[in-house]
């Protein structure tokens, strides 16, 4: 089993209600669509939202192919309002 | 100077950051906080940003700048927590040898703030508070506008 911390921010954070949290998979290779899937299986709150965003891996935007790994810093960003 | 800070911008500290003789050119863009936004009257503005990325994301985006318009000095200070109407929430300096470097850059770097760096901001009201309504945010280290 893997153990992913995934630090939320905006509209995540205050919907799950903490900075951030840890998703189980039972695969030991972890793609971005299936931490979008195990986000959401506990999360489901946040499905009927139909938010937008974005995965980030090591301060990276990557898409849903890439794997990750428990050492990976994992981010999940929603549509950004800076400026 | 590039950071992301938590208490009031000192505009003239960022301003005196980028100063240079061999200036022509100074130019300071605020962004601020206004009265109202798309729902009405708006008393203040929240922000919060995944800090680490962030400040790299800036730090890349103020190479550009710089290399692109030849600028002599650059800085982008952005505030986060809680702002008030007409409090700063990011400032961008830029000096080059001529005015239109230093007016183009400025435009891009706060374009590319917008698209490109992680920050999230909440409209505060009378009837409660909302997230703004983005953008989704572009990962573009080759020109982020």
């Amino acid at each position: 089993m893997v153990v992913l911390k995934v630090r939320l921010f905006g509209l995540f954070r205050e919907v799950v209600g903490s900075k951030e949290i840890l998703l189980h998979f039972n695969d030991v290779d972890v793609t971005v669509s299936a931490l979008k899937r195990g986000f959401f299986d506990v999360c489901p709150d946040l499905v009927s939202l139909g938010v937008l965003f974005v995965v980030a891996v090591n301060r990276k935007v990557v898409g849903d192919t890439a794997k990750v790994t428990p050492t990976d810093e994992v981010a999940l960003l929603p549509l950004v309002s800076g400026g | 100077m590039i950071a992301i800070v938590q208490d009031s911008i000192d505009v003239a500290a960022v301003l005196r950051s980028v100063s240079s003789n061999s200036a022509g050119a100074t130019v300071l863009f605020l962004g601020t906080v206004r009265d109202h936004g798309d729902e009405g009257a708006v008393l203040g503005l929240y922000y919060e940003a995944y800090q680490e990325m962030a400040e790299e994301v800036l730090r890349s985006i103020a190479q550009q700048a710089i290399g692109r318009w030849n600028l002599l000095g650059l800085s982008v200070v952005h505030r986060l927590g809680n702002l008030a109407v007409g409090e700063v929430s990011v400032a961008i300096a830029a000096s080059a040898e001529h005015r239109v470097e230093a007016f183009e850059a400025c435009r891009y770097v706060i374009d590319a703030i917008k698209k490109s760096v992680p920050v999230w901001k909440k409209e505060i009201s009378a009837a409660g508070s909302m997230w703004v309504e983005g953008v989704l945010l572009e990962d573009n280290p080759d020109g982020y506008v």
